[in-house]
């Protein structure tokens, strides 16, 4: 079964995405976005403990989870834990090497690096939440109306999903922040569009399969109108493998908003950002490389963190998925 | 066959339709900028007048595609080139890396997914799995960075920025093939790993051929086909990631002008380089999939 063409022509044929996508959930890469399966297995199982067993058995997620805790609690106490102000020059002081008042030394113009590194977090996580936000819930949306309806208006949203795959996504959404100028508004949006349309796929796939599904036609007969049926039948039993992609697309979010930023396309100066902070620190490569290690590795870890938590959490809710 | 090729026409329609749009909610439009900070208001009013931005925006698109299609991109507001031949000079550097890069990225991919599927759960499975975790978690920018601290800063060893030379070439294919590496490397593994317990294997290896045979002659071909499809997709994130390796290398290609262009706000030239990536996009997706057809003569588009 994982011989057929899978995704071959994702931005070709619609019609036959759910088969294609079933086909795609096999396939194991990482970022892999095609996990769907019986949505009612996966849904039954998030209510079940047996879930939270089974996401407890993978070491990996529950480090990573640990992990992204603490990144958290430092954004949200920024500024309490911050020892400086991120964004106070201190010329004399600048470039400095770690020392007991500024624990990971000073950028350039002498702010301090774990002050702006601090805050730069909230940024970062604004951003990535953001932007996955967005997509989850524009990407819901198109996919289960697309889904249930089916028939042209099925047609019409997944051509539009097509289009906006013909464009490679970091492309997509350098033209948007293109047009609509950089900043962190802009730079949620962009990277939110970017990730409409695998939500969309996701979407509908797991919403023709529950269509099938008894207590959905029980619901059709007794003549519940579809919002109804949609938010109480539909939306439930799909949001499982939605919450998988959630988790993995954070990860994509964190990269691509950071690349914006290196390219100048995100927060503008003075602001900390995880990405433009690389991106200044470039200048200073070989006097002082912890400008560019530091940034990275925490941009680094936080992705990972995020794939390895999307992983786990796709095991524990689809067994079959396990390697 | 010929339906599946024919379908690219309406996605390219679509792409422009997007680009088209996108770059109308531009603020200030092409007149202001071609006339500068200091023009006047009626040197603005006629230059819109000649460049047709005073008549209706379906009137716009029309002469948008009739352009596209004649190969005219209009002119550059900075270099007043015509932005044909700015994209002419620069395609090179970018064809040239996403090319070294996919190839390179398909090689290792598959060598390091063969080895791991056939010593599952040794150290280099261990490893090959590590490497599929960081390959994906690493911003391209910044191991691109790395790469060049270490390669060219500390040891010397290559060029650190500019195109030309195939030298120049390996860091920036490296740093942005890794990702799709390790992709392709786990896909090979697990496809792998499935094929290997199929029934055909195990007849292969009872009539007495050589191990190598069978993982190569029997294993690997029947493996080869999702991976395929997923280095295919892999295209779309190297034309994408290119952008971000150029900037970091400094080398003149499509991204690096398509950066430069939003900098200095040259409308013509950041429609022409996106225009000109999703074209390269769509065809070769495309090729990937006629690719497909080969591969697996199960497979026919009707």
């Amino acid at each position: 079964m994982s011989r057929s063409p899978a995704s071959v022509d994702r931005a070709t044929s619609p019609g036959e995405a759910s088969k294609e996508e079933l086909s795609v959930a096999k396939v194991d890469t990482v970022l892999d976005s095609g996990e769907l399966s019986q949505p009612t297995t996966f849904a039954s199982r998030i209510r079940s403990s047996n879930f939270l067993r089974q996401f407890r058995r993978s070491r990996h997620a529950v480090v990573s989870l640990f992990v992204l805790l603490l990144f958290f609690i430092a954004a949200i106490g920024a500024p309490v834990l911050a020892p400086h102000d991120p964004i106070q020059f201190d010329l004399i002081n600048s470039l400095a090497p770690m020392s007991l008042d500024h624990p990971l030394g000073t950028d350039e113009l002498g702010r301090d690096m774990l002050s702006r590194m601090l805050y730069g977090s909230r940024i970062t996580f604004l951003i990535t939440f953001g932007a996955v936000l967005i997509a989850l819930v524009v990407g819901t949306a198109l996919g289960t109306v697309a889904g249930y309806r089916g028939g042209i208006t099925d047609t019409l949203i997944m051509r539009f999903v097509d289009i906006l795959l013909a464009m490679p996504m970091f492309l997509l959404a350098v033209v948007i922040i293109a047009a609509l100028g950089p900043g962190v508004n802009n730079v949620i949006l962009a990277v939110g569009v970017g990730s409409v349309p695998d939500f969309a796929r996701v979407a509908r796939g797991s919403t023709m399969s529950v269509k099938q599904e008894d207590y959905v036609l029980a619901a059709q007969a007794t003549g519940v109108n579809d919002r109804r049926i949609i938010s109480r039948h539909i939306l439930p039993n799909v949001l499982p493998p939605l919450l998988v992609q959630s988790t993995l697309r954070l990860a994509t979010a964190i990269l691509t908003a950071s690349g914006l930023s290196f390219l100048g396309l995100g927060p503008q100066p003075p602001t900390a950002e995880w990405g433009a902070m690389l991106s200044a620190g470039r200048n200073f490569m070989t006097s002082s490389p912890q400008l560019l290690i530091i940034p990275g590795v925490a941009i680094l870890l936080v992705t990972v963190a995020f794939n390895l938590v999307g992983d786990g959490l796709r095991d524990a809710l689809d067994p079959r998925m396990r390697r | 066959m010929i339906r599946r090729a024919l379908w690219a026409i309406p996605v390219m329609l679509g792409v422009s339709l997007l680009v088209f749009s996108i770059m109308k909610l531009v603020p200030g439009d092409a007149a202001e900028a071609m006339v500068g900070i200091e023009g006047s208001a009626e040197e603005i009013e006629a230059m819109r007048e000649s460049l047709g931005l005073d008549e209706p925006v379906y009137v716009q698109y029309g002469r948008f595609v009739k352009r596209l299609v004649l190969l005219d991109l209009g002119d550059s507001t900075t270099s007043r080139q015509p932005v044909t031949d700015e994209i002419r000079s620069r395609i090179r550097p970018t064809v040239e890396l996403a090319i070294v890069a996919f190839l390179l990225a398909s090689l290792v991919g598959i060598v390091t997914g063969v080895v791991a599927a056939t010593h599952q759960n040794s150290i280099w499975d261990a490893l090959a799995t590590i490497y599929a975790v960081l390959g994906v978690s690493m911003p391209i920018y910044w191991f691109g960075l790395m790469l060049m601290l270490l390669f060219s800063v500390k040891l010397g060893w290559l060029p650190a920025t500019g195109s030309g030379s195939f030298k120049q070439l390996i860091l920036p294919a490296i740093a942005l093939g890794s990702a799709s590496t390790a992709i392709i490397s786990r896909q090979t593994r697990s496809s792998m790993l499935e094929v290997l317990r199929q029934d055909y294997i195990r007849t292969a290896r009872a009539k007495g051929l050589a191990e190598r045979l069978v993982i190569y002659r029997h294993a690997l071909r029947n493996a080869m086909i999702p991976t395929v499809t997923v280095a295919g997709l892999q295209v779309g994130f190297l034309l994408g990631g290119s952008v971000l390796t150029e900037t970091v290398f400094a080398r003149p290609g499509i991204g690096s002008l398509l950066v430069q262009s939003i900098n200095t706000r040259d409308v013509p030239v950041i429609q022409g380089t996106i225009m000109m990536l999703a074209v390269l996009f769509v065809v070769i997706n495309l090729i990937v999939d006629l690719l497909y057809v080969k591969l697996d003569p199960r497979i026919s588009y009707k």
